[in-house]
C-alpha cells in the first residue's frame, strides 16, 4: 500500500483537479494584473476572471444578479459579513445544534459584544432537525435564522427548503461549507436569502476562498474598509454591490482556480458526483458495521447524508485510530471535535470526539475497502 | 454624428464588464478603455461606442439595472455629457 488514501475532503478537498493547478499558473502567466483598478491589459484580464466567476457562480446557485455574489477568502469570512453585518444590538437569531464554530464563535462574539440574542435549537443525536422546531423559536422580533445546510461531523443534511418555507420573513443564512458542489442548492426556489460557500472543498477551488450571496433587499454592513477600485475620490465606501465588501485585492490565482473548479464540477455533474458520494457512503456504512466495537454516528442513511461519517471504536481515543490509520496505512482522517463542538454535544461525543472519514468524487470502492480492512487490522491488534 | 464616439462610465469594473458583455450580445460594437481622466476622479474602465448607437444603449443599460452611470460624447479632448443619472462631473 504505497500509495496514499485522502479521505479528509470535508477539510479540504484532494487532490486538485489539474486544470485548477492549470488555471492558477495561467493568471500569472496570461493575466496577473490588478482587477479594476488599473486600466491596463493585464489589469483587464483579471477582471474578466473575476467577472466570469461572478457569473458563473451566480448561474451556478440559482441567483440572478451577479453583482450581489461576493468573493470572500473562504466560509467563515462569508459567515461573518453576514452574522456581524446583520445583527444589531439586541438582535435575536436561531440557529441549530450541529452548527460549525464559523457560526458559533461570531454568534457567541455577538451575544457578548452586542447583547444579540441566540437561540440555538437542538437536534436529535443523530444530527436531524426537526424544521418545525425552528419555525416555533422564531419571534416577531427574530433578525436571522442561520443554518447549516449539513454538518461537518455527521453529514446530516439538515431541511434548508423545509425552514424556508416556515421562516415568514425572516431571512435565512445558510452556511453551505459542506454541499457546495455536491447537493444542488437554488437559492431562489430554496428561499436562501444569504448564502456562504467556500471555494476549496467540494467546489475543488484553491484554499482562500469562498463566496457570500446577498438577496436583493438585505444589505449587511461590510465587515472590512479599503480599496475597491472604485469612486476613489471619497473617503466613504461605496454603497454598491459587490464593491461594498469587496475592498482589497482579491485573491487572483485563487478565483481563477475556483472558476475552473467549478468547471470540473459542472463537467462531472452534481447527479453524478451525489451519486457516487452515496455509494461510497452506503458501502463504508456497510463495512463499518462489520467493525467489532465500532460505533457509528449519524443516521447511517446515505440519502440523508453527505460522504462525511463519523465513528469511535470502543476503547480507542479517536486520535489513536486516525494516527494508526495514517502511519500504518496512509489513509487520511480527521480526528477530535473537527471545529465544531456544538454538534458533538449533539450526538453525544464532547469532549473526545470522532474519527471522521469524509469522502469526495476521487475516493474509490477500493479505498473504502481498504479503510475497512485497515480498522479491522487495528481493531484486532489492540 | 455618424462617426463619433462615446463614451459610458459606469460606477464599477463589475459593471462596466456586465454592460460589455449585455452590447455585445445586442450586436453593438464596443470597446472598453481606460477611464477617460477628464470625466471622473475614478480609477478603472469605460466603453467606447459609436455615438450612433447611444439610444439603445441607453435602453440597454439604463433600465431597471442601473448599470450606467453616464454617457458623453467625445469632441477631441473634450466630453459632452448626454445624458445618464448621476453626474460625476463633465468639464
Amino acid at each position: 500500500m504505497n500509495s496514499i488514501i485522502y479521505f479528509d475532503h470535508a477539510a479540504t478537498s484532494y487532490p486538485k483537479p489539474p486544470s485548477v493547478i492549470q488555471a492558477c499558473q495561467d493568471f500569472f502567466l496570461k493575466a496577473g494584473g490588478n482587477p479594476g483598478r488599473s486600466g491596463h491589459r493585464l489589469s483587464l484580464e483579471s477582471a474578466r476572471i473575476v467577472y466570469q466567476a461572478r457569473e458563473a457562480f451566480t448561474s451556478f446557485f440559482g441567483a440572478a444578479d451577479s453583482s450581489r455574489l461576493i468573493f470572500t477568502s473562504n466560509a467563515t469570512e462569508s459567515l461573518n459579513i453576514a452574522l456581524l453585518g446583520m445583527l444589531r444590538e439586541g438582535s435575536h437569531v436561531v440557529t441549530s445544534s450541529m452548527e460549525h464554530n464559523a457560526v458559533m464563535r461570531p454568534l457567541r462574539h455577538l451575544e457578548k459584544t452586542r447583547g444579540v440574542e441566540v437561540t440555538v435549537v437542538q437536534a436529535s443525536p443523530d444530527g436531524t432537525l426537526e424544521p418545525s422546531r425552528i419555525a416555533m423559536a422564531l419571534r416577531k422580533d427574530t433578525s436571522l435564522i442561520v443554518l447549516n445546510h449539513a454538518s461537518n461531523v455527521v453529514g446530516t443534511v439538515l431541511p434548508v427548503r423545509e425552514v424556508a418555507a416556515l421562516k415568514g420573513t425572516v431571512p435565512l443564512l445558510v452556511d453551505a461549507a459542506q454541499t457546495a458542489g455536491v447537493l444542488p442548492i437554488d437559492v431562489q426556489k430554496d428561499g436562501i436569502d444569504l448564502l456562504a460557500f467556500t471555494g476549496h472543498k467540494s467546489l475543488w477551488g484553491p484554499t482562500g476562498t469562498g463566496g457570500l450571496y446577498i438577496r436583493p433587499g438585505l444589505q449587511p454592513s461590510p465587515l472590512k474598509y479599503g480599496g475597491t477600485g472604485s469612486f476613489s475620490e471619497k473617503e466613504e465606501m461605496p454603497d454598491f454591490l459587490p464593491d461594498c465588501y469587496e475592498c482589497g485585492t482579491l485573491n487572483m490565482m485563487g478565483i481563477a482556480g475556483l472558476l475552473a473548479g467549478l468547471g470540473e464540477v459542472q463537467q462531472a455533474g452534481l447527479p453524478a458526483i451525489l451519486s457516487h458520494e452515496r455509494m461510497l457512503t452506503e458501502m463504508l456504512v456497510q463495512g463499518l458495521k462489520t467493525v467489532p466495537g465500532l460505533i457509528l454516528y449519524g443516521t447511517g442513511e446515505p440519502e440523508k447524508q453527505t460522504a462525511t461519517l463519523s465513528f469511535n471504536m470502543e476503547g480507542l481515543m479517536s486520535s489513536d485510530v486516525t494516527g494508526a490509520l495514517d502511519r500504518q496505512f496512509r489513509i487520511m482522517t480527521r480526528s477530535g471535535l473537527q471545529c465544531a463542538p456544538s454538534p458533538h454535544h449533539t450526538i453525544g461525543t464532547h469532549p473526545h470526539g470522532t474519527v471522521r472519514v469524509s469522502m469526495g468524487w476521487s475516493n474509490t470502492t477500493q479505498e473504502v475497502e481498504q479503510l475497512i480492512e485497515a480498522l479491522s487490522i487495528i481493531r484486532r491488534s489492540m | 454624428m455618424e462617426d463619433s464616439y462615446c463614451v459610458a462610465t459606469f460606477r464599477s469594473i463589475h459593471q462596466v464588464m456586465k454592460s460589455e458583455q449585455l452590447l455585445k450580445y445586442k450586436g453593438i460594437w464596443t470597446d472598453m478603455i481606460p477611464n477617460p481622466r477628464t470625466l471622473v476622479s475614478d480609477c478603472g474602465m469605460a466603453l467606447l461606442f459609436y455615438c450612433r448607437d447611444a439610444v439603445m444603449v441607453q435602453e440597454i443599460l439604463g433600465g431597471d439595472s442601473a448599470l450606467l452611470s453616464n454617457i458623453f460624447r467625445k469632441e477631441g479632448t473634450e466630453f459632452i455629457i448626454l445624458e445618464g443619472g448621476e453626474s460625476l462631473g463633465s468639464r
